[in-house]
C-alpha cells in the first residue's frame, strides 16, 4: 500500500491531501526561509491518530514535520526534507480548565484568542507573549518557549505537563501526568514538570521544533485576571533610561504586564487608520516607552494599586522622572483599552501589527541582560544602516524576564515582501544582525533556520550531548530532520 | 583491592599528591554521609580526592574511564546519597571548589559546588538580596542542593530548585564538559534554557540524579529582593534566632475548622498572590519545637501526653507576609490575608516577628530530634493530591502500628510552592532503631498504594512505577548507557 493509502486509511481521506496547491501552501512560511514541498499532509484528529502516523512514518522512513498554527514565522514548519507535513489543527479543544491549581489544558489546534475567551469565563487569563497572530496556537507559544508579558513569579516556565508522541509511537505522559488513570480518575492532577524518574522530557521536547516528539496536548499555567488596571506610559529619550526604570520596579516586584517598545512598534500596535495614524504616532511618541499594568488583584484591587503606584513613584524619584504619564498622545482611553488589548490575540479583522507596515518583518531576537539593551541597539542599527537597510523603520522590544534577570531582546525588520531589492537587504541584514549578536554574547535560546547553524557550531558539546538524546527518542531522524543540528 | 597504583599516581599528578589520598583512615572517614539511609551499604572508597578546578575535575573523570573506576561525587557531606556502593570507587570531594560571584544588577550568582548556602546567604543580605536556606540546612551545598532538589518554603513566591537553576556547567560522565543555557555560547549565566531543547532535561527530573550522569561544576542561581537592613541575630547556638523587621514581615498562625477551609483558604491566598511563606502546620512539629533541649526520651515522654491532645480537628496554617519594597504592601498584604482567613472561618494570630529555618535554617531536620529510625513519603504535586495522598498514608500506616511509633496521624505536612501551582506532602513516619524493618514494608506497601491510585511520589521504586509510568526507566537506561558507556558515574 502507498503511503497515501496508509495515511487515508488512519485519518480518513478529507484528512489528507497531496494536492500541488495544499501542499505549496506549506511549502513557505513568513520568513525568509527556503520553501520546500511536502509530501503529503495529514490532519489527525486525536493522539491515537498521531500515533498511527508516526509510526507509519517511522517505519517507511518518511519525515514528519508537525504544525499547529495557522501562520509561521520562523521556518520551522517547514519541511526540509519533504514528507507528511501532520497538521494539528483539527485538535483544538481546551480539555480541562483546571481553577484549583490555575492551569489549563490545551490541545495543538487552541489559539490564543480561543483560550482567553475560555479563561475570562473563569476571571483568568492565559500568561501570553506580546499580541500573538490570531492563528498562532497556545501550545506552540509554549513549546517554543515565547517570552511571556508577565515578568513575574515563574511565569517564564508556564508549560507544566505534555503528552508527547515519539518516534516509536508511544505516547508518553510527563511529569506528574504520567501516572495511570490521569487526569479523570488519579490523584495527581498533572502539575509538576519534573520527571518521571530522573529525566524531564517535557524540558527536552520544548523548544525541539518538533524534532524530538508531537506534543498532542499540554497543561500550562493561567494567572488570575485583575479586577481592575491602571496603564502607564512612561516615556524616555534612551533606552538606558527606560532600562533602568524597569530594573527598579521590577526589584519592587510590582505590576503585571510590564515592556519597553520603540516608537516604531508602538506606533504599529495602536495606529488605527494606516497609514496616517502610524505616521502621526511615530512623530509624536517618544523614542522609547515603558508600559506598565498595575493590576489590582481579587481582592482590595484599589489598595494593591495604591501601593504599586506608590512604589513606582517611588522608583520614578530616584532616577528623577517627573511625571508617570497614564495617557499617550492623541490616542484618548488608550489606557482602558490596552489591558485587553495586551491579553488578547491581534484581532483577526486588521492586518497583524508587524505585517502593517510594509507587509512583512524579519524579527531578531535573543536573550541578553536588559543592562546590554541599548548597546545591542546601537550594534544592530549599525548593522542595518550598512546594510542599506532605514533604521528609522526598526522595531525594538524589550521584554524582561523574571523580574528583570534578563530579558528577551528582538529588533524587527519589516520590508515589502514583493520588492526583490528590501527582500534582498533584509535577508542579508538578517544574517548579519545575528552573527553580530551572537558574537557580542546575545544568547539565541531558540534559534531558528540560518541562526541554528552559527549557534550549534559554537557550542558544540551542546550539539553533541542533543545527538545523543536525538538517537534515543528518534533513532531514525524522522522527527523534522534538517532542523537544529540534526 | 585498591586504586591501580599507576592510576592513583595519574590522579596525584593531577590535583597535587597534597589533594589525593588512599589512607585508611581518611578514606574510612569519607565513607559516610549525613542524611543518607543508615540501613544503605556504604563501602570504604578507594581514594578520596579534591580538585580546584573544573579542569581538575575533568581529568579525574577521565582516569576513571580510562581505569574503569568508579567515581562518587560530595561537596559538603551533607548529602543524602553520595556515597560509594562500588569497591575501589574514587570520591571525589568538591569543597575545594568554593568561588563565588553574584551579579547584584541581574540578581543571580554563580557558585561551585563547595559554596554553602550560609556563604551566598551571608554575601547576598550585604546586597538587599538573598536566597532560599534549605530544610536540610545552610551547611548544604548550593549546586547540590539546587540540582537535587532546591525545596524550602519561601518556594511559595519564589518557586522550587529546578526554576532557580539557570546556566550549567556539567562534567559529563566521560569527562566531556557540557555548557548549558546561556553559558553554551555566551559565556554567561544568565539564561538556563537551551539552546533549543532544554538538556536541563538530563539534569533533573522530579529530583536529580545524584551524580549518576557526571558531575555539575559551576551553575548560575537566581536570587530575590530582600530587605537592605541587616538582620539582628538572636539567642545562642544552635538555639538563635533572626528578628525580623515588623515593618516589612509578619508572621501568622491561623487556626482553621475544617480540612476543606485550610485547602481553600491556601487556594484563595495563591490566587490573591501574596504571602512569602504558607504552609501547614503538623502539630508534631510543635511537639519537637516544644521538646527541646530534652533529648529524644524526653520527647517521648512529653509526647505521650501530648501526642493525642494535638490531634484534634482543628488544622493550622502558618503564613509570612513580606512587604516587599514597601511598608504598605505589608498593610494590604496582611489585610487581604485577614479577609481570607474570615471568609474560611479561621482565626488569627501574630506570631513572633523572627525566623530559624527560611533565612538562616541552622538547625533543621527536627526529625532527629525524635531519635531513633524516621521515614518519610514525599510528594511533589497539587495542594489536592497531597489531601487525597496522606489520608491513604494514614490509613496505611494504621496497619504497620506497632512497631511504628504512634504519631496520632499528625506529621502529615503541606507546603505549598509558587502561589499554590504545586505543593510538598510529607509524612514522616518514625519507629526504633531495631524496628526499621518496618518502616521499610510501611514504604513498599504506600508505593503500591501510590501507584495503584495515581499518586505522583518523589522518589519512585521503578519496579512498582515504572510499568504504570510509561516505562520511564527504559529511557533512563538508555540515557545513561549513551552518556556513561563505562558504567563508573555513581553506580549502583
Amino acid at each position: 500500500m502507498q503511503i497515501k493509502q496508509k495515511l487515508t486509511k488512519i485519518v480518513g481521506a478529507a484528512n489528507v491531501s497531496d494536492d500541488p496547491g495544499a501542499l505549496l501552501s506549506y511549502s513557505r512560511d513568513c520568513s525568509l526561509s527556503t520553501p520546500r514541498m511536502p509530501n503529503y499532509i495529514a490532519r489527525p484528529k486525536n493522539t491515537e491518530e498521531v500515533q498511527a502516523v508516526i509510526k507509519l512514518a517511522n517505519e517507511s522512513g518518511v519525515p514528519v514535520v508537525p504544525c499547529s498554527s495557522g501562520i509561521h514565522f520562523y521556518g520551522n514548519t517547514i519541511p526540509n526534507m519533504g514528507g507528511i507535513v501532520l497538521d494539528m489543527r483539527r485538535m483544538n479543544k481546551i480539555l480541562d480548565v483546571d481553577l484549583d491549581n490555575k492551569m489549563v489544558r490545551v490541545e495543538p489546534g487552541v489559539t490564543w484568542g480561543q483560550l482567553q475567551a475560555e479563561t475570562a469565563k473563569y476571571k483568568m487569563m492565559g500568561l501570553g507573549p506580546l499580541l500573538p497572530h490570531p492563528l498562532k496556537s497556545v501550545l506552540t507559544s509554549h513549546l517554543e518557549r515565547e517570552p511571556m508579558l508577565i515578568p513575574k513569579f515563574e511565569y517564564a516556565g508556564s508549560m507544566v505537563t505534555v503528552e508527547v508522541v515519539f518516534a516509536d509511537g508511544q505516547a508518553f505522559r510527563t511529569g506528574s501526568a504520567c501516572v495511570p488513570g490521569f487526569p479523570d480518575k488519579s490523584m495527581a492532577e498533572g502539575v509538576n514538570p519534573g520527571g518521571p524518574g530522573y529525566l524531564s522530557y517535557q524540558w527536552l521536547v520544548q523548544g525541539a521544533q518538533g524534532t524530538m516528539g508531537v506534543v498532542t496536548w499540554a497543561k500550562v499555567k493561567m494567572a488570575p485576571k485583575p479586577r481592575i488596571d491602571k496603564t502607564f506610559f512612561i516615556p524616555f529619550e534612551q533606552l538606558d533610561d527606560a532600562v533602568q526604570m524597569v530594573y527598579s520596579i521590577q526589584r519592587r516586584m510590582i505590576g503585571e504586564e510590564c515592556l519597553i517598545l520603540n516608537d516604531v512598534n508602538l506606533a504599529a500596535i495602536l495606529a488605527k487608520k494606516w497609514p496616517a495614524d502610524y505616521e502621526n504616532l511615530k512623530r509624536v511618541l517618544a523614542p522609547w516607552t515603558v508600559i506598565l499594568v498595575s493590576g489590582g488583584g481579587w481582592r482590595r484591587p484599589e489598595e494593591k494599586i495604591e501601593y504599586e503606584e506608590d512604589g513606582l513613584r517611588e522608583a520614578a524619584a530616584e532616577l528623577h522622572i517627573p511625571e508617570l504619564p497614564t495617557s499617550l498622545p492623541g490616542l484618548p482611553g488608550i489606557e482602558r483599552e490596552l489591558p485587553g488589548i495586551l491579553r488578547n490575540a491581534w484581532p483577526e479583522k486588521k492586518p497583524y501589527w508587524k505585517f502593517a507596515a510594509k507587509g512583512a518583518s524579519q524579527d531578531v531576537f535573543f536573550y541578553t541582560t536588559m543592562d546590554r539593551a541599548s548597546e545591542f541597539t546601537q550594534v544592530l542599527s549599525q548593522v542595518a544602516a550598512e546594510s542599506g537597510y532605514c533604521i528609522d523603520d526598526i522595531g525594538v522590544y524589550v521584554q524582561p524576564m523574571e523580574y528583570g534577570r534578563s530579558c528577551h531582546f528582538e529588533c524587527s525588520f519589516p520590508y515589502n515582501p514583493n520588492n526583490g531589492d528590501e527582500v534582498a537587504i533584509v535577508s542579508n541584514l538578517y544574517a548579519e544582525a545575528a552573527e553580530t549578536a551572537l558574537g557580542l554574547g546575545g544568547y539565541f535560546s531558540r534559534p531558528y533556520g540560518i541562526i541554528a547553524d552559527m549557534v550549534y557550531e559554537r557550542a558544540g558539546g551542546y550539539s553533541a550531548a542533543m545527538k545523543k538524546v536525538k538517537k534515543i527518542l528518534d533513532p531514525n531522524n524522522i522527527m523534522s530532520p534538517g532542523r537544529l543540528c540534526f | 583491592m585498591s586504586i591501580p597504583k599507576e592510576a592513583y599516581q595519574t590522579l596525584q599528578s593531577i590535583v597535587g599528591p597534597e589533594w589525593v589520598s588512599d589512607d585508611p583512615a581518611i578514606c574510612e572517614a569519607d565513607r559516610y554521609c549525613s542524611l543518607s539511609d543508615p540501613t544503605d551499604e556504604k563501602r570504604r572508597p578507594g581514594c578520596s580526592i579534591e580538585p580546584s578546578s573544573t579542569d581538575e575535575v575533568q581529568a579525574i573523570v577521565k582516569v576513571a574511564n580510562r581505569y574503569k573506576l568508579p567515581f562518587v561525587v560530595t561537596s559538603t557531606f551533607y548529602s543524602s546519597g553520595t556515597y560509594a556502593r562500588k569497591e575501589n570507587s574514587i570520591l571525589i570531594d568538591l569543597k575545594r571548589m568554593n568561588k563565588l560571584e553574584i551579579d547584584e544588577k541581574n540578581q543571580y550568582a554563580i557558585v561551585e559546588p563547595g559554596v554553602t548556602f550560609s556563604a551566598l546567604q551571608a554575601d547576598l543580605f550585604k546586597m538587599g538580596l538573598c536566597t532560599f536556606v534549605p530544610g536540610c540546612g545552610g551547611q548544604a551545598s548550593v549546586v547540590a542542593n539546587t540540582v537535587n532538589m532546591g525545596d524550602a518554603p519561601i518556594g511559595w513566591r519564589h518557586g522550587l530548585g529546578y526554576q532557580r537553576l539557570l546556566g550549567v556547567e556539567w562534567v559529563l560522565p566521560e569527562g566531556d564538559i557540557l555548557k548549558m543555557g546561556s553559558l553554551s555560547n555566551a559565556n554567561d549565566f544568565f539564561w538556563g534554557e537551551g539552546p533549543g531543547p532544554d538538556l536541563r532535561g538530563l539534569l533533573r527530573g522530579c529530583a536529580g540524579h545524584q551524580s549518576k550522569l557526571g558531575i555539575i561544576t559551576r551553575i548560575g542561581v537566581k536570587v530575590f529582593p530582600f530587605i537592605s537592613e541587616e538582620l539582628e541575630p538572636s539567642g545562642w547556638s544552635y538555639h538563635t534566632t533572626m528578628m525580623l523587621p515588623t515593618n516589612r514581615f509578619k508572621w501568622y498562625n491561623i487556626r482553621f475548622y475544617s480540612h476543606e477551609d485550610i485547602i481553600n483558604a491556601m487556594f484563595e491566598i495563591g490566587r490573591c498572590e501574596i504571602a512569602l511563606v504558607v504552609m501547614t502546620v503538623p502539630p508534631i512539629f510543635r511537639g519537637v519545637a516544644r521538646s527541646r533541649g530534652v533529648g529524644c526520651g524526653g520527647f517521648w515522654e512529653y509526647w505521650k501526653e501530648a501526642g493525642p491532645k494535638l490531634a484534634r480537628k482543628q488544622e493550622d496554617l502558618r503564613v509570612l507576609l513580606y512587604g516587599i519594597g514597601s511598608d504598605k504592601r505589608l498593610e494590604y498584604e496582611e489585610k487581604v490575608l485577614l479577609d481570607i482567613v474570615k471568609d474560611f472561618n479561621g482565626s488569627a494570630r501574630e506570631a513572633p516577628c523572627q525566623d530559624e529555618t527560611n533565612f538562616m535554617a541552622a538547625d533543621a531536620i527536627c526529625a532527629n530530634v525524635v531519635g531513633g529510625r524516621f521515614a518519610s513519603e514525599v510528594s511533589y504535586e497539587s495542594i489536592n493530591q497531597a489531601t487525597r495522598y496522606s489520608k491513604e498514608v494514614d490509613k496505611i500506616t494504621d496497619a504497620h502500628r506497632p512497631p511504628i511509633l504512634q504519631e496520632y496521624n499528625t506529621t502529615d505536612w503541606i507546603c505549598p510552592y509558587e502561589l499554590g501551582y504545586v505543593a510538598k506532602m510529607e509524612c514522616l513516619r518514625m519507629a526504633a532503631a531495631e524496628d526499621n524493618y518496618a518502616l521499610q514494608e510501611w514504604k513498599r506497601d504506600v508505593e503500591v498504594v501510590c501507584a495503584e491510585r495515581g499518586a505522583y511520589a518523589l522518589v519512585p521504586n521503578s519496579d512498582v512505577f515504572g510499568p504504570v509510568w510509561g516505562n520511564y526507566p527504559e529511557k533512563e537506561d538508555k540515557i545513561r548507557a549513551a552518556f556513561d558507556p563505562n558504567h563508573v558515574s555513581s553506580p549502583e
